[in-house]
């Protein structure tokens, strides 16, 4: 099962054209700039709002904007071998948001999380480029008391992770996953964009392509890169 | 030092409670003997509440495989599960020191500091970890064993679909129980001792020991094995 689980999570880093950076050897502030730039304007899309300083200033205040935004900075001093800074930033984190993305994990760019409290991600995972996490996604073992192994967790590129979602244990998931509401996935899904629900999660279906291109998570109502009268009407309204 | 005179031997508990169940249906006279005079008195002195703290600290240290030192103790009380656990441990006793004031003000600052809401009257044994402090409510009247893991996102309360004339009762959670994130555990039960509760679970029902559940609502889907 390992050798299997190897395999697999080297075809999804093979697939991920983040890879290079996702080494630990290659963290260097350049690379998060980058990533940090390319939150923010995956996030800003989302929301239909033009790519500027003046928005990206204004969003970093939100719960999942600023836990990514923190989460980048620590894992780039875990990286550069601080011990303590990343601590008190996580601990700002977690009194501000709720939220646990703990250092060491490698996420790709363009993570988005929602703004609901509760994202924890586990020290050993993995995640591709563009990933979606509204709620909870938990990474972490669930097992006896004293067993306290984070596992290896790799979530592919494109995966949207409802609220509510546990991802658990040693597994991985297949590019533009999706995951319904408080769904439990425990085995490994290797079919791109299929959906899981349920407790444990069982696939219910596969996401067409046309629909995986227009969806918006964060406003259902309207696809990515919505006309220029919906984007002023996104503006307007207090998000 | 044994410390599980706080609330009797949870086993023997549950036994009696189940059969005081059987007999007359009423909760309220079965759990009344537990509250002994020597378990109120004890409660109500800080040298116990020390006690139950350092055995927190003690079961943190193995289950993160650290060293049990005063030092490692410093360094876990930064993290916010071991000190709303530690919170928690103060408000109970200035609960029953009758200091209801303060029990109080410190849970309103639990919430807000870690949004871990643990009723002051809760009963909880030696060895209480919080995994992750988040969203975690533990209601009034909940009696808990020992070494009880808490994931995140759980709540143990009484049940919130309760009716005028139901027979209200604690919940009773034994020892070395641990629930997994998102698990939630409801109503007038009982779950036994070295019960595994899976994530996103709810268990509505009594259980024995010895079991892993997991499911909506929480079925027995296998024994736990020997930790």
């Amino acid at each position: 099962v390992t050798a299997e689980k190897a395999i697999n999570s080297d075809e999804i880093s093979n697939a991920n054209s983040y890879k290079a950076s996702c080494s630990s050897s290659k963290m260097t502030f350049l690379e998060t700039r980058r990533l940090i730039r390319a939150d923010i304007r995956r996030r800003l899309e989302l929301q239909g709002r033009s790519v500027t300083y003046l928005n990206a200033l204004a969003i970093a205040i939100m719960p999942g904007v600023f836990t990514v935004l923190s989460y980048r900075i620590a894992n780039y001093l875990h990286f550069r071998g601080h011990r303590l800074l990343p601590m008190i930033i996580n601990d700002i984190v977690h009194l501000y948001c709720r939220n646990e993305l703990l250092v060491g994990s490698r996420i790709g760019p363009g993570l988005v999380l929602g703004d609901c409290p509760g994202v924890g991600i586990g020290s050993l995972c993995r995640i591709g480029s563009n990933c979606t996490v509204l709620g909870i996604l938990t990474t972490t073992i669930q097992s006896g008391v004293v067993n306290v192994m984070d596992p290896d967790t790799v979530l592919g590129n494109n995966c949207i992770i409802g609220s509510g979602t546990r991802v658990v244990g040693a597994i991985s998931l297949a590019d533009g996953t999706q995951t319904k509401p408080n769904s439990v996935v425990l085995r490994s899904s290797f079919i791109p964009g299929a959906i899981l629900d349920g407790v444990p999660a069982r696939q219910k279906g596969v996401v067409s392509v046309t629909e995986l291109a227009s969806w918006n998570p964060l406003r259902p109502d309207r696809g990515i890169g919505s006309s220029p009268v919906n984007r002023g009407a996104v503006a307007r309204c207090p998000s | 030092m044994s410390l599980d005179t706080s609330i009797g031997s949870t086993s023997a508990t549950i036994e009696r409670l189940e059969l005081a169940r059987n007999d007359t249906g009423s909760v309220a006279d079965a759990i009344s003997p537990f509250e002994t005079s020597r378990s109120v008195i004890e409660r109500r002195s800080f040298k116990y509440t020390w006690r139950l703290i350092a055995s927190d600290f003690r079961f943190r240290c193995t289950y993160e495989h650290k060293p049990p030192s005063t030092k490692t103790y410093i360094k876990l009380l930064r993290h916010p599960g071991m000190s709303s656990v530690v919170q928690y441990r103060l408000q109970h006793y200035f609960y029953a020191r009758g200091w209801r004031m303060i029990g109080g003000l410190l849970k309103y600052l639990n919430i807000v500091l870690y949004g871990v809401e643990i009723n002051e009257n809760a009963r909880i044994g030696p060895g209480l970890l919080i995994v992750h402090a988040n969203t975690i409510i533990i209601g009034s009247d909940v009696i808990i064993g020992e070494r009880c893991v808490l994931f995140h996102q759980n709540a143990i309360t009484n049940s919130p679909f309760f009716e005028p004339g139901e027979d209200w009762g604690p919940v009773i959670i034994g020892d070395d129980v641990v629930f997994g994130g998102g698990a939630v555990a409801y109503g007038k039960i009982v779950i036994g001792d070295r019960t595994t509760i899976g994530t996103n679970s709810v268990v509505n029902k009594s259980f024995p020991g010895g079991s892993s559940l997991f499911g909506v609502p929480a079925r027995v889907v296998g024994k736990r094995s020997e930790a």
